[in-house]
C-alpha cells in the first residue's frame, strides 16, 4: 500500500519543485538591470556617492561596483569577467585591457591623486620625516608592483633618491624595507592603521578626516610628487553601452568631479 | 522465434534499476565537478614552460618556504594535537564542550577572518602580541608568523580523527593491558598510538594538506613578501595577475604534491596493522 | 589464599561479596547475566575499587577501603583473561604473549625465551607469527592464557573463558583448559554461567545471585543434595553433557 502511494508522493514534489523553480528562470520582468562598475579600490568612496546619485536620476538602474586592484580587476576582464565600466588606477591597466580588444571606445582620464606617506598614530619607528624611512628595521608596506599605487610608490622613491636631501641610495634602502606587497592600496592603510606596519605608500584620497585619529601624514616634496592618473572606459563587453557611457559622462560632470574632490582627489586635468 | 514477446521485468525491478541509474549518474556528476578544474589546469601546462618557470626563483622561493612552513605547521600540530585529542577523547571535564567548539573554529571560520583575529591577538599591538614584542619576537610579516597562520587553520583538520581514532580504541584492549603490567604511558605508546594510527595519519594528511593550501590567514597576519611570507597559494594569486604560465606552474605543482600527499599517506596504514584487522574489532573466522 | 570482602554500589546494582578462594584449586562463580561475577573479577583484577571491604592475597593488601589503600592493576600479581580474549590486533600471538614481559622491562633475551616456552606449552609454536584475526576461537583462548600465564600470576581470573566459542569447540577445549588449570599453583577463579562447566572446571563452586554468595562449597556437594533454585532449572537430567540453547 504504502508502495503505491510513494511514487505519486515523489511526482508530487518534482511538479512542486519545478513550478517554483521555473519562475526564477524566466526573465525578470520589474528588478532593474545592474550597471558593473569594475573600479580601483581607492575610488570607493567617491563612486559609491556618485553611484547612488547616479541612481536616483535614473531610475531603472542598479550600479553595483566590483572594487579591488586595478590590476586584479583588468585580469578578470581579461578572462571573460562581464563588465559595463572600468575605472583603473594608472594608465598601464588600461592599456593592457586596450590592447586585447576589450574596450568599446576610448579611454578618457577623469581623476588624479597624490601620493603620501603615512604612519600609525603611535609611530612605533619614530618616523620623524621621510630619510627615516631608510632607517633599518623600519617595517614599509607598499603596494605590490603590479598595483598602480604600488608602482606610483616606487616611481616617487626614485625621484626622491639623490634629490636635495635624500641620499643616492635612497631608494635602495628603502624598498630593504619592505615587508609585505599588498594587492590593493586599501590593504595598505589597514596595515598602517592596525599599527602592524611601521609606514606605508598611499593616495592622499586614502587618508580622509576619520582617519586622522589613527594617522599621520607625510607629504612628498613637489620633485617627487608622482601623479596617479586616473582612466574611465566603457566596455566592449557592456550590456548596456547607452547606460555605460551616461555613467561615464556623470563620472566626467562637475557633479562627478565635485563627489571626487570631496573624497580627496583631484578633478581630471585639461589634458588627455 | 517471431512468436515469442520479450518479458517485461516487474514494477518493481524496473524502479530498481531507475534508482541505480541516478546514484551513477550523480556520482559521475559529482565526479566530472570536481575533476575537470584540475584537468583544465593540467591541459595548460606544457611540458616546455613548465621546465623554464620551474627554475625561476619566484617559484623555487615559494616552493621551498611553502614546505618548510608547511611541514613545520604539521609538526606543531602534531605535538600539541595529541596531547589534546587523547584528553578530549579519553577525559571529562567542566568546560569541555566548550573547548571542544573553539578547538573546532577555525575549520569554519573564513581564513581572512582569521588571519585578522591573529593580527589582534599576536599582532603588534595584540593582545598577546605587544607582550612578545616586548621580549624582541615579531610574528606579522615574518616566516614563523606563516607557520602559526597555518597551525592555527590546520589544527582541526587533525585533531578531529585524531580524537575519533583514540576514542575508538576497545577500552577492554587498555584494561587488558593495564592487568598485564603496563603503566599509563606503556599502554599510550603501546596499545593506543598503534591502534589509533590510520586515524592520526589520515588527520596529519589532512592537515598537512591545509597547511599547503593556506591563503587568507597567512596573506592578512603574514603580509606578502617573496621568500620570506609569500608561499605557494600566494605566488598563485599574485601571478594570476601579471604572468599566467608562472600560475599555472604553480598551481599545478601544488595539485601534485596535494594528490602526493592524500594518497600517500592514505595507503600507508593498510600496510602498518595488516590484512584488515582494526582497533579492537574481532577478525574474520579463520582457517583451521 | 584469595580472601575477598567488599560491597560495592554501581547504579541500582549493589555487590556483597564474602569468598575465600585458596591457591592450587580452581574455584567457580556462577550465576546468571547481571548477577555480578564480572564486576566481582574486575573487583580482583583491580579494574574497580570497592567501596567498602578488602581484597587481599594472604598478607598482600590489593585493596581497602576502610585504609584507604587501593593498588592499581599494573601493580597486582593478577592474570586476567577477559570474555572475549581482548587479544592486541596490531600483535603477533607472539608478541602479545610478549606484552606483558616486556612491561615488565625484563632483558630481551628472557622475555623472548619465556614467551617461546609459553607458546610451546600451549601448542602454539607454529602460529606464533600469525596475528590474532588469523587465528581460531580456540587458538585465541590459548594465547590470552599463555599470555596471562607467562607472567607467573598469583592470583589467575578467567571470564567465561569457553562463551567465544562454537559448541564443538567448547567441548573440545573444556577438557584441554581442566588440564591446564589443574596444573597451576596460583588461586584460579573462573566465572560462567554454564553449570555443566562449573561441573566439569570447577573444584569450589560460589554461586552468585543478584550481587551476593548465595552458595559455596566443593564440587561434590553441588552434584547430589540440595541445589539452589537456580542450579535446579538448569541440572535438570544431565549434569556434565551438553549445555542448552544457542549459548548454553
Amino acid at each position: 500500500m504504502s508502495r503505491r502511494r510513494a511514487p505519486r508522493a515523489a511526482r508530487a514534489v518534482l511538479a512542486c519543485a519545478l513550478a517554483l523553480a521555473l519562475p526564477a528562470g524566466a526573465p525578470a520582468a520589474e528588478p532593474p538591470a545592474p550597471l558593473r562598475v569594475s573600479a580601483a579600490a581607492s575610488l570607493a568612496e567617491a563612486f559609491t556617492e556618485i553611484a547612488r546619485g547616479f541612481e536616483r536620476s535614473h531610475p531603472g538602474v542598479a550600479v553595483r561596483l566590483n572594487l579591488a586592484g586595478s590590476q586584479q580587476l583588468a585580469a578578470q576582464l581579461e578572462h571573460g569577467a562581464v563588465a559595463d565600466v572600468f575605472a583603473s588606477a594608472d594608465e598601464r591597466w588600461m592599456e593592457h585591457v586596450a590592447a586585447r580588444g576589450l574596450l568599446a571606445g576610448e579611454a578618457r582620464t577623469f581623476a588624479r591623486n597624490r601620493l603620501v606617506v603615512i604612519v600609525p598614530r603611535t609611530n612605533p619607528a619614530r618616523i620623524g620625516r621621510l630619510q627615516d624611512l631608510a632607517r633599518r628595521g623600519v617595517k614599509l608596506v607598499l603596494g605590490a608592483d603590479a598595483v598602480p599605487v604600488g608602482r606610483y610608490s616606487r616611481e616617487a622613491l626614485e625621484r626622491l633618491a639623490g634629490s636635495e636631501g635624500f641620499e643616492r641610495d635612497f631608494a635602495r634602502r628603502v624598498l630593504a624595507n619592505v615587508v609585505s606587497e599588498e594587492e590593493n592600496v586599501r590593504a595598505v592603510v589597514g596595515k598602517v592603521q592596525l599599527g602592524e606596519a611601521d609606514a606605508g605608500i598611499v593616495y592622499r584620497s586614502d587618508v580622509p578626516p576619520a582617519l586622522e585619529r589613527s594617522v599621520r601624514t607625510f607629504e612628498l616634496p613637489e620633485a617627487a610628487d608622482v601623479i596617479a592618473h586616473y582612466r574611465i572606459a566603457v566596455l566592449a563587453g557592456a550590456t548596456r553601452p547607452e547606460v555605460a557611457r551616461a555613467f561615464v559622462e556623470r563620472v566626467l560632470s562637475s557633479e562627478g568631479q565635485a563627489a571626487l574632490v570631496r573624497r580627496g582627489l583631484l578633478p581630471a586635468a585639461a589634458g588627455p | 522465434m517471431s512468436g515469442v514477446t520479450p518479458v517485461q521485468p516487474p514494477p518493481r525491478a524496473r524502479r530498481g534499476r531507475l534508482v541505480r541509474v541516478a546514484v551513477a549518474a550523480a556520482i559521475a556528476l559529482l565526479l566530472a565537478l570536481v575533476t575537470l578544474p584540475f584537468a583544465g589546469l593540467l591541459a595548460r601546462v606544457s611540458p616546455a614552460a613548465l621546465a623554464s618557470r620551474l627554475a625561476t626563483p619566484a617559484v623555487l622561493d615559494a616552493l621551498r618556504l611553502s614546505l618548510v612552513t608547511s611541514l613545520a605547521a604539521t609538526a606543531v600540530v602534531v605535538l600539541l594535537g595529541v596531547p589534546t585529542a587523547y584528553v578530549l577523547a579519553t577525559r571529562d571535564f567542566p568546560g569541555k564542550r566548550m573547548v571542544e567548539v573553539l578547538l573546532a573554529l577555525p575549520m569554519v571560520l573564513p581564513p581572512t577572518v582569521a588571519g585578522f583575529a591573529l593580527l589582534m591577538a599576536f599582532g603588534r599591538m595584540g593582545l598577546a602580541g605587544q607582550w612578545l614584542q616586548a621580549a624582541g619576537w615579531t610574528l606579522p610579516f615574518t616566516t614563523a608568523g606563516v607557520v602559526l597562520a597555518q597551525v592555527f587553520m590546520a589544527a582541526p583538520f587533525f585533531i578531529s580523527p585524531a580524537r575519533a581514532g583514540f576514542a575508538g580504541v576497545d577500552r577492554r584492549l587498555l584494561e587488558t593491558a593495564a592487568t598485564l603490567r603496563a603503566s599509563e604511558a606503556q599502554r599510550f605508546w603501546r596499545v593506543v598510538l598503534p591502534l589509533a594510527a590510520p586515524s592520526l595519519l589520515a588527520g596529519v594528511s589532512l592537515a598537512g594538506a591545509r597547511a599547503l593550501g593556506e591563503f587568507g590567514a597567512t596573506i592578512t597576519f603574514a603580509g606578502n613578501l617573496p621568500g620570506v611570507t609569500q608561499t605557494m597559494p600566494l605566488a598563485v594569486y599574485v601571478a594570476l595577475q601579471s604572468d599566467l604560465d608562472t600560475a599555472v606552474v604553480l598551481s599545478v605543482i601544488l595539485l601534485v604534491m596535494s594528490f602526493g600527499l592524500l594518497l600517500g599517506l592514505r595507503a600507508a596504514p593498510a600496510g602498518w596493522l595488516g590484512t584488515g584487522a582494526r582497533a579492537g574489532r574481532p577478525g574474520r573466522a579463520p582457517a583451521r | 589464599m584469595l580472601d575477598v570482602q567488599v560491597g560495592l554500589r554501581l547504579g541500582n546494582f549493589r555487590l556483597d561479596v564474602a569468598l575465600e578462594a585458596p591457591p592450587g584449586g580452581v574455584t567457580v562463580l556462577i550465576g546468571e547475566s547481571g548477577s555480578g561475577k564480572t564486576t566481582l573479577l574486575r573487583l580482583v583484577a583491580g579494574l574497580l575499587a570497592p567501596d567498602e571491604g578488602r581484597i587481599a592475597l594472604g598478607d598482600e593488601v590489593f585493596a581497602d577501603a576502610g585504609a584507604g589503600r587501593f593498588v592499581p592493576p599494573e601493580a597486582r600479581p593478577v592474570g586476567y583473561v577477559p570474555q572475549d580474549h581482548a587479544l592486541f590486533p596490531h600483535l603477533s600471538a607472539r608478541e602479545n604473549v610478549a606484552f606483558g614481559l616486556r612491561a615488565l622491562g625484563l632483558p630481551r633475551r628472557e622475555v623472548q625465551e619465556r614467551a617461546a616456552a609459553a607458546l610451546a606449552r600451549f601448542g602454539l609454536g607454529e602460529l606464533a607469527d600469525r596475528r590474532p584475526h588469523e587465528l581460531s576461537g580456540g587458538q585465541q583462548q590459548r594465547v590470552a592464557l599463555a599470555r596471562a600465564l607467562v607472567l607467573d600470576p598469583a592470583v589467575l581470573l578467567l571470564d567465561e573463558p569457553l562463551a567465544a566459542l562454537d559448541v564443538v569447540a567448547r567441548r573440545a577445549l573444556r577438557d584441554e583448559l581442566r588440564r591446564t588449570l589443574e596444573g597451576l599453583a596460583c588461586v584460579t577463579l573462573l566465572v560462567t554461567h554454564q553449570p555443566s562447566e562449573a561441573l566439569a572446571l570447577g573444584g569450589r563452586i560460589a554461586v552468585m545471585e543478584a550481587g551476593r554468595i548465595t552458595h559455596a562449597g566443593p564440587r561434590s556437594g553441588f552434584e547430589r543434595g540440595a541445589r539452589p533454585r537456580y542450579l535446579e532449572e538448569f541440572l535438570e537430567e544431565r549434569p556434565a553433557t551438553e549445555p542448552r540453547g544457542p549459548l548454553g
